[in-house]
């Protein structure tokens, strides 16, 4: 079926191909931006034309799921990329990490003085001097800011960063030479 | 015989090639060029499938395009393969029929009962 459309969309196809233009710029966040934005114009375009032919929820129906188009333009580059959200998560989940395994030395430490009556000990958590004090009056953790503990801290999450990432997909590739 | 369904492996392979080969026949807009491949077989093709091929091929400075203003509708994007996308074309189309000769080949001595291609289509 072949309509006649004017050279600009309605506001309800617009709203209807912006929409499906922000899902399929979540699903290709990890694409080089530079390639992204020449993408995203072309396709505005195409997603255009197609519409003057068919109709936009028709065209935009032929485009199939932005994953799964995302995909499609993700197969077609000549290696895969790092997925920096992917990283973003496991950074986050290693500070938690950090934090809950702080919380937990520092219930463990106070328990321990506690029982022996109550008082105050230092101990070193990832590089960071920690002073814990337990008393029947008081509850408190200290910790301080320090070089040691920066690095540590610092290093286990960019770590789990460029695993979660896959950040060496940004290395060059080394190409096999025939014989 | 009913045709069974078509692995979408096989299409990917040869869909850079039959996008070349179309657009040396004339040039096209995006669905245009679906609308194309599905006349002349490819019938389950979709946009989706092709625009990431037709972005490649401009990445890779195969495929060129133009805007062209619609006298009816919004401006359209043509293209047409560049003097690299020829070469490119001529190559992959040696290869192709390299490649199906053997098959065809192999398929005929493994497989003696099956139809072999004939001769016009190798």
């Amino acid at each position: 079926m072949t309509t006649t459309a004017p050279a600009r969309p309605g506001l309800r196809d617009r709203l209807r191909r912006d929409w499906y233009r922000l899902r399929f710029e979540l699903a290709m966040q990890d694409y080089p931006p530079k390639d992204y934005r020449r993408i995203a114009r072309s396709l505005t375009a195409e997603i255009d034309a197609a519409a003057a032919d068919t109709g936009m929820r028709q065209a935009l129906r032929d485009l199939g799921s932005p994953r799964r188009l995302a995909a499609g333009y993700y197969a077609e580059l000549d290696r895969e990329r790092p997925r920096y959200w992917d990283g973003g998560i496991v950074l986050g989940l290693v500070l938690l990490g950090a934090w809950v395994c702080l919380l937990a030395y520092w219930g463990g430490a106070g328990d321990t003085l506690l029982a022996q009556g109550g008082g105050t000990v230092t101990l070193d958590y990832l590089g960071a001097p920690t002073t814990i004090t337990a008393t029947d009056d008081e509850l408190a953790l200290a910790t301080s800011l320090t070089l040691r503990g920066t690095l540590v801290v610092g290093g286990l999450a960019a770590v789990g960063f460029a695993l979660g990432s896959r950040l060496w997909r940004l290395l060059p590739r080394r190409t096999r030479q025939p014989a | 015989m009913p045709e069974s369904p078509r692995d979408p492996q096989l299409l990917k392979g040869v869909l850079p090639i039959l996008v070349l080969a179309l657009l040396t026949e004339r040039e096209s807009y995006g669905y245009e060029l679906v609308t194309r491949l599905q006349s002349d077989g490819l019938t389950d093709i979709t946009t989706g499938t092709v625009y990431p091929v037709l972005a490649r091929l401009e990445r890779d400075d195969l495929i060129a395009s133009r805007l062209v203003a619609s006298p009816a509708g919004p401006a359209r994007k043509y293209y047409v393969p560049t003097a690299a996308g020829s070469t490119e074309l001529g190559d992959a189309v040696a290869a192709w029929r390299g490649l199906v000769t053997t098959v065809d080949t192999v398929l005929t001595r493994a497989l003696p009962g099956a139809p072999a291609l004939s001769k016009e289509s190798s």
